[in-house]
């Protein structure tokens, strides 16, 4: 895993968004299109390259809650707007090594999150629950340890209370569980094989029709 | 260990070190107890200022026995514990039972002096239940060796508990519930035998059918998650977690890692180990009776039939939680009500089955279960019943129903009084034929979901 190993001959513990998600991809968890840019000649080849709308995120490496510090900006449908976006992100971020992550737009209404901890007792642990905002409201997760088989994926997905949100509701597809089932096991697995992973943080994975996609995501080394 | 547990839990020869005859010590409650539930066993009081207790010849120490002695209850002290443990490796004793507190539980004193104890038993290789602990009971010797006076009985539920004082009311409630629990293990501060260790002796115990565990922490999970996958797979074992609020979140970058307050990563665990996951004593208590008394279900599909709407709303609330699933009869099935309730039209020919006040003819209700057993669409039976002088419930039919059909029966006595003698009686000719009677809507429900999720766990395995 090269950029684990880099980040941590660098000194430090976190990947950054762009970074975590190429682990996830790594091993073939569905992650959202996207191009790291630090220019605008590169912005305006990313926009095109994934098509617009897309949105644009501050990218950066000891940068771990976004939202909070101004550093998203959604639903961008032109270069123009693009562009004035990419400035503006810029100019609230100070590291040395800032750049912009340009994301392909992952359209859904439900929002999941897939985690992982390394328990004291029991090693990695992988954690299912409710995603977005939900996550620290409600809590409504739970966990297995590591390796999961896939009867364990389905029974924790099922054991969370807001469970029916995966079947098929207000005019939306049923989430794909085979594929939600295989996220859960290979993300068992990173912590398995990856003795420096401490936590992994995958929020929001969006079910865009019946299919989930990894579009934020957070790896903390140990 | 697994031998010394045997040596432990089926002792032959028992000395009470620190014997008594005044009825405030635990030297005294533990003697009577060997005597007043008949251990068939020898005991040897241990006292060097009495030549008699209770009526027996009392020996100045341990090395003063003459006949053979395998497990020693040590009723003294914490400090003068660790000396019995010392006495105990010389004739080569395997087991102890260490009732005294003040050990680990109370600082690093008592967690010193319980380091010395531990030190002991390992280079002897002394199996030692505690220290701290109420003892234990093994109902099918009979052998009562806590200082608790609970009647002793053969069963084939064994019970292992962090507490005292939670497994006694776990005891009580199962007196009251006519379950027999056999065997009554208090762990203590596990000093060598802890709950993995207990589970595994468990899982190969021809008398155990069936576990219940109340637990509130260990220190060795991960050997408890690797005991229960082994023993899961041979018996049922119910367990309830208990210390869930001191979860405390961790600050941490991540919501996983501030998630992961033990507690939730516990339960996924347990449950992910084929442990059947509850969440009270009375729950405990109710799923440990469906699972000892009603037999396994061939699948998960349950058929309610009832002549009360209440109890069996409750009743479905409670399944739904747990996504247990209540399918439509066969249609075959259905014309076979219809026909025995004349098709009359204040019946909702639906799973539940409301039969309505017509429900209350014992010999319509039997013959409507009878329809339910033998439907293809469903593996296990809750029947709901009313308590009354002059509709008398039709045992003999379930009983005749559970022996032809073999599909579990579950009934809930809706009782519109305490049970009098007559009742008492019926309860316990149902569940001597292996049908479980409750009297609350919770505990027909949680004994229902035992059964469900014990075939669950089992078809994962599979």
């Amino acid at each position: 895993m090269k950029n684990i190993e880099r980040a941590l001959k660098e000194g430090r513990t976190t990947l950054s968004e762009y970074e975590s998600k190429q682990v996830l991809a790594e091993y073939q968890i569905p992650v959202t299109k996207e191009v790291l840019v630090d220019d605008a000649k590169a912005l305006a080849r990313a926009g095109q390259e994934i098509g617009y709308p897309v949105v644009l995120k501050g990218c950066s490496s000891d940068i771990a809650h976004k939202t909070e510090k101004g550093l998203i900006r959604v639903d961008i449908r032109n270069e123009e707007e693009a562009s004035s976006a990419f400035e503006e992100i810029m100019g609230n971020m100070s590291g040395p090594e800032d750049a912009v992550l340009v994301q392909e737009m992952v359209k859904g209404q439900r929002e999941l999150v897939i985690g992982l901890t390394r328990d004291a007792q029991f090693g990695p642990c992988v954690m299912f629950g409710l995603g977005g905002i939900f996550t620290e409201i409600l809590k409504d997760i739970s966990f297995r340890v590591a390796p999961l088989e896939k009867r364990d994926a389905l029974d924790m997905m099922r054991d969370i209370k807001g469970h029916k949100i995966l079947d098929a509701v207000r005019g939306m597809e049923a989430a794909d569980l085979d594929i939600l089932a295989d996220i859960l096991i290979k993300v068992g697995q990173i912590g398995l094989e990856n003795e420096k992973v401490k936590e992994i943080d995958i929020n929001p994975v969006i079910i865009s029709g019946s299919k989930p996609v990894a579009v934020d995501a957070l790896v903390v080394l140990e | 260990m697994k031998h010394n547990l045997q040596t432990l839990f089926y002792p032959q020869g028992i000395a009470v070190v620190g014997a008594s005859e005044d009825r405030g010590k635990l030297g005294y409650n533990i003697t009577e107890n060997l005597i007043r539930f008949g251990f068939p066993g020898e005991i040897y009081p241990v006292n060097p200022k009495h030549r008699v207790i209770l009526g027996r010849k009392s020996y100045p120490s341990l090395d003063a026995i003459t006949g053979p002695v395998d497990l020693v209850l040590s009723a003294v002290g914490a400090r003068a514990t660790v000396k019995v443990a010392e006495e105990c490796s010389i004739p080569g004793i395997k087991a102890l039972v260490a009732y005294a507190a003040s050990f680990r539980e109370v600082g690093r004193d008592g967690g010193r002096l319980e380091g010395e104890l531990k030190e002991t038993a390992e280079r002897s290789g002394m199996a030692v239940l505690g220290p701290n602990t109420p003892g234990f009971i093994n109902g099918n010797l009979p052998l009562n060796a806590t200082f608790f006076p609970f009647k002793v009985q053969k069963g084939n539920v064994a019970i292992i508990t962090q507490s005292g004082g939670v497994g006694g009311a776990i005891y009580r409630k199962a007196l009251e519930e006519n379950l027999s629990v056999g065997l009554w293990i208090g762990v203590g501060n596990r000093l060598n035998v802890d709950f993995a260790d207990i589970l595994l002796f468990l899982g190969q115990d021809e008398t155990v059918d069936v576990v219940g565990i109340y637990m509130e922490a260990t220190e060795k999970g991960e050997q408890l998650i690797s005991a229960a996958r082994e023993v899961t797979a041979i018996k049922p074992v119910v367990i309830y977690k208990a210390g869930r609020s001191k979860d405390a979140d961790r600050l941490t970058l991540s919501h996983t890692g501030s998630l992961s307050g033990s507690e939730k990563v516990y339960k996924g665990l347990l449950k992910q180990a084929g442990l059947i996951y509850i969440d009270s004593v009375t729950e405990l208590v109710s799923a440990c009776k469906g699972l000892a008394l009603a037999g396994k279900p061939g699948g998960e599909r349950i058929g309610i039939i009832t002549p009360s709407g209440g109890g069996s709303i409750v009743v479905f609330d409670l399944l739904k939680e747990q996504g247990c699933l209540l399918p439509a009869f066969a249609p075959g099935t259905e014309n076979k009500i219809r026909d025995l309730m004349n098709n009359t039209s204040s019946v909702v020919y639906k799973n539940p089955l409301d039969l309505t006040t017509d429900g209350f003819e014992a010999d319509l209700y039997g013959n409507v279960v009878e329809a339910l057993a033998m439907d293809k669409n469903i593996d296990l039976i809750l029947a709901i019943f009313p308590v009354h002088e002059y509709f008398p419930p039709p045992d003999d039919k379930l009983i005749e129903i559970r022996k032809k059909v073999g599909k579990p029966i579950i009934v809930y006595w809706i009782a519109i009084d305490l049970l009098d003698h007559e009742y008492s009686e019926r309860r316990k000719v149902l569940e001597s034929n292996g049908i479980p009677v409750f009297l609350l809507p919770e505990e027909a429900a949680w004994a229902t979901r035992g059964l469900v999720n014990y075939h669950r766990n089992r078809m994962k395995g599979i």
